[in-house]
């Protein structure tokens, strides 16, 4: 099992240099220059020539790639007892000591730790500074606003992990019983009516089931909200950043209803795909084990039909259903883009829309670098749990 | 006598017929013979029909029938499905919008099957590191969903029809390059294969002889059903602004564009060309699942 494990690791290691090279590669399909396009045309040629000049651009490739995935990487021998932990958790060598801000230095400039710029590490008496670089998770600074994008990526990623694991926790909700009864009542009226329901699911195009629930429920109706995660004058305490389990932390009943009731409609449109997804493969599934030898002799045994189908036939059929669940919560996160942009709901999807409009490339690329990390690192989880549930698959 | 003679010849002809009657033939029949195939094989012939004949069948011209007397107008009469914010008759920008997805799923499919298959049987056949170029290449750019990659790609490119569909036909490469490299794996050991190897056939006429048309059925099933996925993904990738560009119809742009407007009630701007993509895709999907079950029954799901 460790190594399968230690294998499946090493496997993930060249893809991600590809997803790196992929999304890195995005700036350079654009037309012309990529400067010009993203502050459009009628940008001052100084300007231009600055963001060519932030965003590396003039460079050679080999050297971009490099810059891009490492950042800047300068080492330097300093003392050891000059090293100080910085309140980020990095390392700096100290300067001075100014009220209660200590200041460092590096290479010829000097900040105060509140503010480290140069992210730095030591091993041992060599310290290690970046600028910059997606493996350090620094993604670089967006180019309207110039707002460093690793941060406003991390206030704005728990929107979208909220609204995800509420979706993926309602398709999964509904499927697994919709599939196990399809299944066990085969051909039915039941069984008709639950997989045309979910041929129409794949079939809807999300962002307009999205609309039709804002307009039926939120407009016509009345009852929900058509859009944001909070009303305004509602007061929360972020400590997740899930406002679900942040209003339950801090038991701010007020704040938890109105968080549900924008939660809502977003979930439900983005749960439709992986709902009907997943409630396909559960009711195949059911129906290949059923069919398998081992029921029968469960059957011949007298075993009531609900231990065969819970103990015997549901913990078998779940196998690839996992899988499938797996790659539905990464595939979630490209839907949650159109979700997001019809409910105009703060997460990453929203903001690659508006980055996307506003030509803001360094946002586009760190979102889908991003969501491709997730993505890959689900699957990897995904594929070592699958070892440890199957039986039969010994991988080593 | 003479009459019945001929009886005899027209039976033995037709037996023959029958028997000599392709594999794919067959299918075709079962494949007709469901109910939802058939439901689906309908909304797919409407759904070409409108878009071939769109200019004839559209009421009114799509893009220059403005009448701005006529805005938001419930439908009527004179209007079945309303008319949109500049006064245009959304029936016919909805029929005129069927023009660009069918566009799109032709070329989508055109693009994804060709490169796919080809990239899948150089990888199958001559294996080594062209193999594991080729196959580590789609495991990466299966390692993004398909439409945040769609996303990346035509923003990169530039918005507008034809990058939305170079953008979708790549992103569906994968899929193709994987079925196509399993199928020249399976099929190049098969007896059928060495003997003709064995009888000096050169590669390129064990693949077009042998290893295609043995792989056609698994092709043919997914590229219906990657038509209706493909018709959804444009329809997104138009409703992010990304897709075919003003004044020309697009579903998923008119759907953008409806969302102003059901705040004041007008919800035909929104509800007919929604229900074109999904019925639509519903139709591709449908017929798809109907062939697949009735050209290769091992790839059933459910």
């Amino acid at each position: 099992m460790t190594v399968y494990i230690l294998r499946r690791l090493a496997a993930t290691i060249p893809v991600l240099f590809g997803v790196s090279l992929l999304v890195f590669s995005f700036i350079h399909l654009i037309p012309g220059d990529p400067a010009l396009a993203m502050l459009g045309e009628h940008a001052t040629e100084e300007n231009v020539h600055r963001i060519r000049e932030r965003l590396g651009l003039n460079e050679p490739l080999p050297t971009q790639y490099v810059r891009f995935l490492v950042g800047k990487m300068t080492f330097e021998k300093v003392n050891p007892k000059d090293i100080y932990k910085t309140r980020k958790g990095n390392s700096c060598v100290k300067l001075e000591k100014l009220d209660n801000l200590i200041v460092c230095q590096h290479g010829g400039s000097s900040w105060t730790d509140k503010y480290d710029q140069n992210a730095c590490y030591n091993l041992a008496s060599v310290m290690i500074c970046h600028d910059g670089g997606v493996m350090w998770g620094d993604m670089g600074n967006s180019v309207h606003g110039n707002i460093p994008v690793a941060a406003e990526l991390k206030r704005r990623f728990p929107a979208t992990v909220e609204l995800s694991l509420a979706a993926i926790a309602i398709a999964i909700l509904i499927a697994i019983p919709a599939g196990v009864i399809s299944a066990l009542k085969r051909n039915s009226l039941i069984d008709t009516f639950t997989m045309m329901g979910a041929l129409v699911g794949v079939s809807m195009p999300i962002f307009w089931l999205a609309i039709l629930l804002m307009y039926v429920f939120g407009l016509l109706l009345g009852w929900l909200p058509t859009g944001g995660r909070l009303s305004v004058g509602i007061e929360l305490h972020h400590i997740t950043g899930l406002y679900l389990v942040d209003s339950l932390l801090t038991r701010n009943w007020v704040a938890f209803k109105d968080a549900l009731s924008h939660l809502v409609l977003p979930a439900i449109a983005l749960a439709t795909i992986p709902l009907a997804i997943i409630a396909r493969m559960m009711r195949s599934s059911m129906l290949e084990v059923l069919g398998l030898d081992y029921v029968r002799t469960a059957r011949a045994k007298g075993l009531s039909e609900r231990v065969i189908v819970v103990r015997h036939v549901m913990r078998n059929a779940m196998l690839p259903v996992v899988t499938i669940i797996g790659i539905q919560l990464g595939s979630l996160m490209g839907g949650a883009i159109l979700t997001e942009t019809v409910f105009a709901w703060p997460g990453i999807g929203k903001w690659v829309f508006d980055a996307i409009s506003g030509r803001d490339y360094p946002i586009v690329q760190s979102v889908t670098l991003l969501i491709a990390l997730i993505f890959v690192l689900v699957n990897l989880l995904v594929d070592i749990s699958y070892a440890f549930l199957n039986p039969r698959i010994r991988y080593d | 006598m003479t009459v019945s003679i001929s009886d005899n010849q027209l039976e033995a002809q037709d037996a023959f017929s029958r028997a000599s009657e392709s594999q794919f033939k067959r299918a075709m029949r079962r494949t007709i013979k469901t109910r939802s195939a058939q439901v689906g094989l309908v909304l797919v012939v409407s759904f070409l029909i409108i878009g071939i004949f769109a200019p004839i069948v559209s009421p009114y011209d799509a893009r220059s029938d403005l009448d701005l007397k006529a805005r938001l107008q419930p439908p009527s009469a004179e209007h079945p499905f309303g008319t949109d914010d500049l006064g245009r008759d959304v029936l016919t920008r909805v029929i005129q919008g069927a023009r660009v997805s069918l566009q799109v799923g032709v070329m989508v499919v055109a693009i994804s099957l060709t490169i796919g298959t080809m990239l899948g049987l150089v990888a199958g056949l001559f294996g080594g590191i062209l193999d594991s170029f080729i196959m580590r290449t789609m495991d990466v750019m299966l390692s993004f969903p398909y439409v945040l990659l769609a996303i990346a790609l035509v923003a990169a490119l530039g918005p507008g029809l034809r990058n939305a569909m170079i953008a979708i036909g790549i992103v569906y490469i994968p899929p193709y390059a994987r079925l196509a490299r399993s199928m020249a794996l399976q099929i190049r050991e098969e007896d059928f294969v060495l003997a003709a190897r064995a009888l000096g056939a050169g590669r390129r006429r064990i693949v077009f002889t042998h290893i295609l048309p043995n792989g056609l059925s698994p092709l043919i099933v997914m590229g219906t059903l990657s038509m209706g996925t493909a018709i959804l993904d444009a329809a997104a990738l138009g409703f992010l602004g990304l897709g075919q560009q003003p004044p020309y119809p697009e579903w998923g742009k008119m759907l953008v564009d409806s969302m102003q407007f059901i705040l004041s009630g007008s919800w035909w701007v929104m509800l007919f060309p929604g229900l074109a993509i999904m019925l639509t895709v519903l139709g591709f999907n449908l017929l798809g699942d109907g062939l697949r079950d009735a050209l290769d029954p091992r790839l059933r799901i459910g």
